[in-house]
């Protein structure tokens, strides 16, 4: 597998440092946390990620808003997921308008999102 | 005044000084315990076999040594229950399964057995994240305690922790019904799939409306339109919470059967609330024949009413507009005119 670099934006420090652990497991090393919204901006436009996995509700900036500012500012197809727990049809369909790729409601199963990204990212 | 003043500032300065040392504790004490936490988790949903027990057995005694005192603990357990909210499956097992087999459940019942109220609620919703079975004792005997807090978080853990029926408490605790409690216990019976467990037709009897009215909404939330024949019986003889709940549950079950009781209901209310819900329930389940006594109603001064019946109109009819012109000079009903307009061009457009 080439090396993927992915980008895990969710405020609850307990919840993205087990999401890296498990994609790590996966294969999947070389990934990277944001805290915030605003955090997660600066990084993506900084980087270049395979893979960007965020939450909805985030300090600064939502995910939403990333999604925005990915497709419509950076003008970038970096595949994207979407991990919330909002999952009513309404911010559902916002999302996949917005451009994102996939879209998990919490609570979640590490192992349904970590064959979602192989998935995406064409290794399955 | 002086020494007052002072005394407000160093307090206000030891609390800030407490508070980021406790946010300091707890930062460092996820970062030290966080690679053997996540070890511990994914090692115990991935793989079995007598090599991972022991790995097992190692980090959860590293864990272990990490949490030295109570305060470390308390963190730690509102870590796991931070996960075990985002996370299902096979990751439910594992973290109630490390709460016990830490000891965590031990803080826990001394919380729920603790004197201050800020620490009885804590512990009992910790037994309760958790489901940890053997402190239902812990948890019961809260539930005719003097702090309203309590007795709804003592509910909602009773719920989780029920082994029999699940809303036993209701006999006795049913002045707690309201708002967000009630939202809660719906939502703890849904995660429960303890729903279908509840005897509906056994509470809908209940003497205290509070209780009959609850458990209609619950029926609409859950969608059990088996018990309507038990629902609509209390829209004539009860209080009006009741009837109000029962004209909800018209209104979501939709069925047209109940189009001539609430149209009776209607035209005998004396209440502007019951009689918009009973016109808004029409419009789900009425006829032609509820449209012509709708018809009749349009005299109406109160304009919420008005607006209401004219709306329900359209829906049932699809053609308010030449109905009402047909029975009324709308040069001189301005209201209706007005309402007929609403629904040309829907208020969010307007």
């Amino acid at each position: 597998m080439e090396i993927v670099k992915v980008l895990i934006c969710e405020d609850d420090e307990a919840l993205s440092s087990l999401i890296r652990f498990k994609l790590s497991r996966a294969g999947y090393r070389n990934c990277e946390l944001a805290a915030d919204g605003k955090k997660a901006k600066e990084m993506i436009r900084d980087n270049e990620y395979d893979l960007v996995i965020t939450d909805i509700h985030m300090p600064y900036a939502s995910g939403l808003e990333l999604t925005t500012y990915i497709r419509e500012e950076l003008k970038r197809q970096t595949p994207i997921i979407i991990l919330s727990s909002e999952g009513v049809e309404n911010t559902v369909l916002q999302s996949f308008n917005l451009g994102i790729n996939d879209f998990l409601t919490k609570p979640f199963s590490p192992q349904e999102l970590v064959i979602r990204v192989k998935k995406l990212l064409g290794h399955q | 005044m002086a020494t007052a003043a002072i005394g407000v500032v160093i307090l206000i300065i030891v609390l800030k000084v407490r508070k980021k040392y406790r946010y300091e504790s707890e930062k460092s004490l996820l970062k030290v315990i966080e690679k053997d936490l996540n070890n511990y988790l994914i090692s115990s949903t991935e793989n079995e076999g007598v090599k991972w027990k022991s790995v097992h057995h190692y980090q959860l005694n590293e864990i272990k040594a990490k949490l030295e005192n109570s305060f470390l603990k308390g963190v730690f357990i509102r870590h796991l229950i931070s996960l075990r909210k985002n996370l299902y499956g096979e990751f439910d097992e594992v973290l109630e399964d490390l709460y016990e087999l830490l000891g965590l459940h031990e803080l826990s019942i001394k919380k729920a057995n603790s004197r201050r109220i800020t620490s009885v609620v804590r512990g009992i919703h910790e037994l309760s994240q958790f489901e940890y079975k053997s402190g239902y004792h812990h948890v019961l005997q809260h539930l005719g305690h003097s702090s309203q807090i309590v007795r709804q978080e003592t509910q909602v853990a009773l719920l989780n922790l029920s082994a029999g029926s699940p809303l036993f408490f209701l006999k006795t605790s049913w002045k707690d019904l309201s708002g967000w409690h009630i939202l809660s216990l719906h939502h703890t019976l849904l995660r429960t799939g303890l729903a279908h467990r509840v005897q509906y037709d056994y509470w809908l009897r209940n003497p205290n409306w509070e209780v009959r009215a609850f458990i209609i909404d619950m029926c609409v939330f859950f969608r059990l339109v088996a018990h309507m024949d038990n629902i609509r019986i209390h829209l004539f003889s009860d209080e009006y919470q009741v009837q109000a709940a029962v004209l909800r549950a018209v209104t979501e079950m939709g069925d047209d059967r109940d189009a001539p009781g609430v149209y009776k209901f209607l035209v005998n209310t004396d209440r502007q609330d019951l009689k918009i819900l009973s016109i808004n329930a029409l419009a789900k389940v009425g006829g032609p024949d509820e449209v012509e006594g709708l018809l009749t109603l349009l005299e109406t001064d109160h304009s919420d009413t008005l607006l209401a019946t004219v709306m329900a109109i359209e829906e049932i009819s699809g053609n308010a507009e030449e109905l009402i012109s047909n029975s009324y000079d709308l040069q001189s009903h301005i209201h209706l005119a007005t309402a007929l307009a609403h629904i040309r061009e829907p208020l969010n457009n307007s």
